[in-house]
Order: C-alpha cells, then sequence, then structure tokens
C-alpha cells in the first residue's frame, strides 16, 4: 500500500516535466513574438535612411541615430502636438475625475426621488454606441457654439459626469465606506462638501489612480475627435500628428525611393512612450482597473 | 413574492418614493444635496447624450446635406442603405467578416496566454508585462508599426520570406490579404485586457475541483474539458459580447492603416460612416447609419443575453454578483 502511491507519483512528476518544457518554451516564445514589433520599431527608429531598405534587412542599428528624434521635430511640430495631447490629457481627465466622483457621491450618500430610476438610466447609457450622439453633438460644437479648431470640444465634455463607467466605480467604492464614518462627520459639523473633499477624496485614491489610468489612454489614443475637431496643425494632437507626419514624410510605406521609415518609427516611439512608461510604472493598478471594469481600450 | 412579482418593473423603481412624498426637513435638505452632487452628470446626460440621441434619431429620417437644412423625407435613408448603398453592403460584409474572424481567434489567443500563466512559472510578472504591452500601445501606432513590419517590398516579414526563396504576399496592399492582417493586428493585443479578465476567471476556479478530479483519475485534458471550460463559461461570454461590440467598431487602424483600400477590401462600417458624415457632410444619411450600428449591436447583445442561459455556468452563490 505504500508503495503504490510513490510510483505513481513518480510517473505524474515525469509527465509534469514533459508538459512542462513545452509550455515554458511556448511562453518564451509568444513573447519574442509580442515584443518583436516594438523591437523593431526601436531599430528602424535609429537607423540611417541607406540602412533601412536592405536585404537581408539589418536587425540593430549598426550607428543608432538618436538624432532622428530631433530631426522628427523639424519635419513637423511634433514636440508641439505631445504638448497639445498633454494639455487635452490633463484638462480632460481631471474634468472626468472630479465630476464622476462628485456624481457617484450623490448617488451614494444621499437619498432623492427618482435616485434609482436615474441610476437605471445612468447605466443603460453604458451600452449606446458614441456613434449615434456623434453628429448633433458635432454640430453643437462647432455651429452653434463656435468651438471649431479649439480643445473645448475635447475637453468640457469630460466635464459633465465623465461618464457611466467612472460615476459606476466611484459610486461602488463610496457606498462601501462606513456608514459610522458619515454619522461621525456629521455630528462633527462637517457639512456635505467638507465630508467629500476632506474624508471621501483622500480614501478613494486607489479608485482615482485607477481611472487616472483609464482617462489618461482614453484621451491620449483617441484619433477620431482631433480628426473632426482639431483643423489647424498647430492644434494636432499625438494621433493625428503622426497621421501629418506620414503625409509630410510622403504619404504611406508603400512608397518607393527614399525612404522615411526611421522618422516614422521615431514618432510612433514617441507617441508610444508615456503609454508604456506609465504603465510600468503602474502596471498593477492598470490591472485592478481591467478586473473592476471590464474596459478595453 | 408572487405579489411582488406581480408589480411591473418601472413601478418598483418609484414605488420607494412614493411612499414619502411628504418629506421631513432633513430629508429635504438631503435631496437638495443629492440633487446638486449629481446635476453635473443630469445636465450632461440631457445635452450630450438625451438631446444629441433624439435629433440624431429625426436627422435619420431627413435629407440633410450640411450646410442646406434638413428636410423630412421618411425611411428614405434606410431604404436606400438596404437597397442602393453598395458601400453599406460592402462594409456591413467586411466588418462581419472580422467579427467572426477577429473575436474567436482573439478569444482562444487570450486564453491561451492566459492559461500559460496561470502555471507556477518563473519571471510571470515580466511575461504578464510583455504579453499585455502591445495591448496599450496606441492604435495609431500600432497601425504604423504593422505598415512598417509587413511593407510588401522592403518589410521585414517579406524580406525574412524572400531570403528562403518565398515571395510574400502584399499584406494590406492586397485585396485577398488585408483582412487577414487586420486579424494578425488584432491577435497581437490578445494579451491585453482580455487575457486579464481570463486569468482572473482561472485563478477564481476552487482547487479543490482539480483535486477531486484527479483522485478520480481525470487527466490533463479531462480537467480542462469538464472543469476548467465550465467553470469559465461566465468570463467567456462576458469575453465574448465586449469582444464583438469593440470589432463591430473598429475604426482607427482601419483609418490609418488602409483607409478602408485596397479597393474597398477593408471598408469597414465606422470608416463608413466616418466618411459619409465628415467627408460628404451628409448628416441625415449618416445618422441612420448610426442608429442602424446601434441597432444591430443591440440584437447581438439581447442575442447573447438569451441564449447565455444554455451554455453559461452560474454557480449559485456567485449569482449575484
Amino acid at each position: 500500500m505504500a508503495v503504490l502511491p510513490k510510483i505513481t507519483k513518480k510517473i505524474r512528476r515525469k509527465q509534469i516535466s514533459w508538459f512542462g518544457i513545452a509550455a515554458v518554451l511556448l511562453t518564451l516564445l509568444l513573447a519574442v513574438i509580442f515584443f518583436f514589433p516594438l523591437y523593431w520599431a526601436i531599430v528602424g527608429a535609429l537607423k540611417r535612411p541607406n540602412e533601412l531598405r536592405l536585404i537581408p534587412p539589418l536587425l540593430y542599428p549598426p550607428d543608432p541615430q538618436w538624432s532622428n528624434f530631433v530631426e522628427v521635430g523639424r519635419v513637423v511640430p511634433f514636440y508641439l502636438f505631445i504638448w497639445n495631447t498633454v494639455i487635452l490629457t490633463v484638462f480632460g481627465s481631471l474634468g472626468g475625475l472630479i465630476s464622476a466622483s462628485l456624481v457617484g457621491y450623490g448617488f451614494s450618500h444621499f437619498r432623492f426621488r427618482g435616485r434609482t430610476v436615474l441610476f437605471v438610466i445612468l447605466l443603460a447609457t453604458m451600452v449606446l454606441p458614441a456613434e449615434v450622439t456623434l453628429i448633433p453633438t458635432y454640430i453643437l460644437f462647432v455651429n452653434i457654439l463656435g468651438w471649431g479648431n479649439t480643445f473645448l470640444p475635447l475637453i468640457v465634455p469630460h466635464w459633465f459626469g465623465g461618464g457611466a463607467f467612472s460615476i459606476f466605480l466611484f459610486r461602488q467604492f463610496f457606498a462601501n465606506i462606513p456608514k459610522d464614518l458619515n454619522d461621525a462627520a456629521k455630528i462633527d459639523g462637517c457639512g456635505p462638501i467638507r465630508f467629500y473633499t476632506m474624508i471621501l477624496l483622500p480614501l478613494s485614491m486607489p479608485v482615482i489612480i485607477t481611472l487616472s489610468i483609464l482617462w489618461f489612454q482614453f484621451i491620449w489614443n483617441d484619433l477620431m475627435g482631433p480628426l473632426i475637431y482639431l483643423t489647424s496643425q498647430d492644434n494636432y494632437t499625438i494621433t493625428t500628428g503622426l497621421l501629418s507626419l506620414r503625409s509630410t514624410l510622403g504619404g504611406s510605406f508603400s512608397r518607393r525611393g527614399q525612404s522615411m521609415d526611421h522618422l516614422l518609427m521615431a514618432g510612433s516611439l514617441i507617441g508610444m512612450l508615456p503609454s508604456i512608461l506609465i504603465f510600468l510604472a503602474l502596471q498593477r493598478y492598470f490591472i485592478r482597473g481591467v478586473i473592476m471594469t471590464g474596459i478595453k481600450g | 413574492m408572487n405579489k411582488a412579482n406581480s408589480v411591473p418593473f418601472y413601478r418598483t423603481l418609484f414605488q420607494k418614493t412614493a411612499n414619502r412624498t411628504r418629506l421631513s426637513k432633513v430629508a429635504r435638505i438631503e435631496e437638495r444635496w443629492g440633487y446638486l452632487f449629481i446635476m453635473p452628470w443630469l445636465l450632461g446626460f440631457l445635452i450630450l447624450t438625451l438631446g444629441p440621441m433624439l435629433v440624431s434619431l429625426y436627422w435619420g429620417f431627413t435629407r440633410y446635406e450640411f450646410p442646406l437644412p434638413a428636410r423630412w423625407i421618411g425611411v428614405q435613408n434606410y431604404v436606400h442603405a438596404f437597397t442602393q448603398d453598395e458601400l453599406f453592403r460592402k462594409s456591413l460584409w467586411n466588418t462581419s467578416y472580422y467579427v467572426i474572424f477577429a473575436v474567436p481567434l482573439g478569444l482562444i489567443a487570450s486564453l491561451l496566454l492566459a492559461l500559460l500563466l496561470d502555471r507556477r512559472i518563473a519571471g510571470r510578472a515580466l511575461w504578464r508585462t510583455i504579453y499585455y504591452i502591445p495591448s496599450i500601445v496606441p492604435a495609431v501606432v500600432t497601425a504604423f508599426l504593422f505598415g512598417y513590419l509587413f511593407q510588401p517590398e522592403y518589410g521585414l516579414i517579406n524580406s525574412m520570406l524572400a531570403s528562403i526563396g518565398i515571395t510574400g504576399p502584399g499584406w494590406f496592399n492586397s485585396i485577398a490579404w488585408v483582412m487577414p492582417t487586420f486579424i494578425l493586428l488584432a491577435l497581437w493585443g490578445a494579451g491585453g485586457p482580455t487575457m486579464i479578465i481570463f486569468l482572473a476567471g482561472l485563478q477564481n476556479i476552487p482547487s479543490e475541483l482539480y483535486e477531486a478530479a484527479e483522485v478520480d483519475g481525470a487527466g490533463r485534458l479531462h480537467k480542462f474539458q469538464y472543469i476548467t471550460l465550465p467553470m469559465l463559461t461566465p468570463t467567456i461570454f462576458f469575453n465574448l459580447v465586449t469582444g464583438i461590440i469593440g470589432a463591430f467598431k473598429i475604426f482607427t487602424t482601419a483609418y490609418v492603416a488602409t483607409g478602408g483600400g485596397p479597393y474597398y477590401a477593408s471598408y469597414f462600417y465606422v470608416l463608413h460612416l466616418f466618411n459619409v458624415f465628415f467627408k460628404n457632410l451628409n448628416m441625415g444619411y449618416a445618422s441612420a447609419l448610426a442608429w442602424i450600428l446601434f441597432v444591430i449591436i443591440m440584437i447581438f447583445t439581447v442575442i447573447q443575453l438569451r441564449t447565455a442561459k444554455r451554455w453559461v455556468y452560474y454557480e449559485s452563490d456567485t449569482a449575484g454578483f
């Protein structure tokens, strides 16, 4: 009786190790495949123009041209585009966070007539595709309010509640804050606004960080918004700026003749660097944000 | 219980408040604060959601070629879409093609990655980071990276193929290959949020189930088939619904990589909507197209919710989650 389990254990361990080796190799191989397009962009960004189209291709930059990152700013005002995107991202995210937390506070800590109905309506707006409201809001902003080619249409809407997901997250978080805390604050003569700024906001830092990341990604990566609202080049963002860089360099990658792909890759790297740095620094919050909201970019 | 069930849903919503129409002073103050705090959303909802929704519904029934005024034409826009507009049909076909391939393949890839990372493996956090990074690269940049990598004449992929004597396809430039290339591009993001949600789902499966199965002599495949997959169905379902909605709205990568070409071979639905709206300034028809998209997404979501009962397994004690 004592021998039998030992044998089966031995057999099992051998099986696991073969399967395990295969799994580890697959994990490594996939990591290489997933990382390769990024590696190739880095290599491309550091090459000289005449090194771009060699056959067989050069798998590394023989003499890294860091000046390509400066050169890209000479072709188009690329660093101005980054500045524009930073402004949009900061003021847009700020509006989303502030207004969503206020609304979340309203829904979680106050009783008022129609609260449930309004909250159900709020949740229902999650399924509405943005395309449905796109055209009337465009006419409203550009033709009625005269906000065409300004940052306003890309910032102001975020100050009106910041979307159902953000409000929902704040409400859930606030609802879990013990009622005793609320009562104690009231007895000490703490009004709703002080309770919000002094107690709720400091307590909800995890939610705020998670949502900041989602907001950052959402605004930084947006193409459609800047494409329809920002018409002059000095107002372009990273996304429209990259398109402008490409057309200035002479169109798509299939172009013959002298290649300018090194500058396109340099621009691409600059465009994605902030996202990647923020991700590496705050990975934990990214993962949590995904699990809490299920938002997929 | 029965009595409560016979009351319509919307009535129960109002009931709570109907019972206390006469409010105390304290309650009235509380109510005022409540309305004050939700005011940003309430205004935003009325001005930026409900208002525009109704307006676009109306414009969908008008001929509205900006800057000419809108004129009521009934259902002509919808009739035009389904009977005359070939680009509408083409874009709907392309989008369905993309959804049918990119979503299931993406789910399988994400699940595979999650299964790999669910094991006790050295450097797990590092692998997870590497798998995840492609999904945070902005879509415009992703389109650039793939355009560079898959450039038909000088791109790395075709150069490598050429060095072993294979003439690579035209990828984004080829009518036959452009859709598979977009599906590949979608698969590059498989290690992102979808994988993380799968990973969370896998880690929620109680290990006792596997232990019990092992005692019964179940092998790896059996455990996967009879424990992992059934326990994972709620997660698969969630990823499927959100994946289909996301894939239907594909725009940025296509706008950047091909602009819908070659010969409309990658002309997706939202690309068509965007062109009708922003290039042709045909606001009436574009509004109708937006509502068709909305209805399609709703139909898909409802079908999935209806059929979910047949294949999604919810454990009784987590049903409320």
